[in-house]
């Protein structure tokens, strides 16, 4: 027979915290781990009722859990354990993961509860989710940047003297006695292309270099037409048929119609991708607009997403192409973001191909 | 093409005292981004004189104030912005301007924090060069 003593002495030996009640839910056993974890001392706790420990909206309902289970013997907790909330003395709560027993005994029926403090798994778990979701940011940023800086610096020297050499030539040829206008007019073009390859490079940069977007008065139809022009060169031998359907060319929106371009583009050659093989080769470009915000949704009559793969979509690095790094859609996300707007996926429809939306919000400047 | 500093430097020799600007020096390991700049600035009838790395542009020019130097921060051997410091504190000193391809990390870890060297970032156009040369 274990003595009184000895059984205290395990109570208070105890790293969970012990309370053991009666069936009006008064403490009769409250141990030394218990006064560390809710603040008072168990010759203040004993005595009390259990709700004391509880959080007030908790508190009022806790006599009626104790006689519902009395009366159906339906346990809620006891034999099951559960995640509940305490309250310290102080008024802090404390998440718990409490198991219940009972015992019947000459003075009546008890409860016996164990308290295990999840207040350190907690606020580890929460620390490793943020130490996670910022090394998954890092490791993004980083590979973009130095990828980026890479491929900037490497192609910044070739385009450096490109540039110049065009404008010197092209200076030369405005300046000989006899000027070629057909020349004069390829240089300039050539020009105004070696241009464009600067401002991908640089916004690129400013994008690493997190830089808030240029945003200029664009002409949506007008920058869709230009993505369409840019991914058919690559398709012309694939009979895919790229249709745009929206003509409002009066319609203006504040972007960066460079970042939005490379979205539009990196969008529209996926789908022309997605529809090789099929019976329908057809990419759809069409724009829904509402009060607060414009959707450019890409459309096309490939075999749709898998549903495995639409929660992985815009991850970085888990692109299932074999070219890439699987970055593509990750990038036009956080571009699309950094416009105060989305890149979303519509969801599967049996027959029907992927769409994906992008939706760009109207500024109080654009015009329609 | 170029492929050394010497005959530019004849160049720049010969013309110098029948034009009325100053000399453009530019310092640029990139063959082709050292002549194109090479060219551009003859195209204009301006003297220049290019060198591939610091310690021949130390060693063989003598920039004086009217002169502008274009210095690539990026260069082997002697660092681009030791070749600003040592330039900068000639008597003398000509107007110095940084050139870079380099991520703005780089050119912020790279540039003498007291120096006011402006810095054009490459790729550039002729104008973001052109525009320190007026006079």
């Amino acid at each position: 027979m274990v003595s009184s003593s000895c059984l205290h002495s395990v109570l208070d030996t105890a790293v969970n915290g012990i309370i053991v009640i009666d069936d009006n839910g008064t403490i009769l056993i409250y141990n030394r781990a218990c006064e560390k974890m809710f603040g008072y001392k168990s010759a203040e706790a004993v005595g009390k009722s259990v709700n004391t420990l509880m959080p007030s909206a908790i508190a009022r309902q806790h006599d009626k859990f104790i006689r519902n289970y009395l009366k159906s013997g339906t346990p809620k907790v006891v034999d099951i354990g559960r995640e509940v909330v305490g309250r310290h003395q102080d008024g802090t709560e404390i998440p718990i993961e409490l198991s219940v027993g009972e015992a019947q005994t000459e003075s009546g029926h008890q409860f016996i509860g164990v308290l295990k403090d999840l207040r350190a798994t907690k606020e580890y778990e929460e620390r490793l989710r943020v130490l996670q979701s910022n090394l998954v940011t890092m490791t993004r940023v980083n590979a973009l940047d130095e990828m980026g800086a890479a491929i900037a610096h490497e192609v910044n020297q070739p385009l450096t003297a490109l540039m110049l050499y065009l404008q010197t030539a092209a200076r030369r040829s405005k300046g000989a006695d006899q000027p070629d206008e057909a020349l004069i007019s390829l240089m300039d073009k050539a020009v105004v292309e070696a241009e464009r390859a600067g401002h991908i490079i640089q916004r690129m940069r400013n994008f690493v270099e997190r830089q808030a977007p240029q945003c200029i008065g664009t002409g949506l139809a007008t920058l869709i037409d230009d993505c369409l022009e840019l991914v058919r060169v690559g398709h012309e031998a694939d009979d895919v048929e790229f249709i745009s359907t929206f003509a409002d060319y009066n319609y203006q929106l504040e972007l960066d119609s460079v970042q939005i371009q490379q979205i539009l583009v990196n969008l529209i050659r996926n789908a022309g991708e997605a529809v090789k093989g099929q019976p329908v080769k057809k990419v759809v470009i069409s724009v829904e607009t509402n009060d607060d915000n414009v959707f450019v949704k890409v459309m096309d009559t490939g075999p749709g997403l898998d549903k495995e793969a639409v929660p992985h979509l815009f991850k970085a690095f888990t692109g299932t192409k074999r070219r890439g790094l699987g970055i593509g859609l990750a990038i036009s996300r956080s571009i699309a973001q950094n416009h105060g707007g989305d890149l979303l996926v519509e969801p599967y429809e049996e027959g029907k191909g992927a769409t994906f939306t992008l939706r760009l919000p109207v500024n109080s400047k654009a015009t329609s | 093409m170029r492929q050394s500093a010497a005959p530019l430097c004849f160049v720049f020799l010969a013309t110098r005292t029948t034009l009325g600007f100053g000399v453009i020096y530019i310092v640029e390991d990139d063959v082709s981004v050292r002549d194109a700049i090479a060219e551009m600035l003859e195209s204009l009838d301006l003297s220049c004189a290019a060198f591939a790395d610091g310690e021949s542009f130390l060693s063989d020019a003598s920039p004086r104030m009217d002169d502008t130097v274009f210095v690539d921060l990026h260069l082997p051997g002697l660092k681009g912005s030791d070749l600003i410091e040592k330039v900068a504190a000639l008597d003398d000193a000509p107007q110095i301007v940084a050139i870079s391809g380099q991520p703005l990390w780089k050119i912020t870890r790279d540039l003498p924090k007291k120096a006011t060297t402006p810095v054009v970032r490459k790729p550039l156009r002729e104008q973001d060069l052109l525009i320190y040369l007026q006079t």
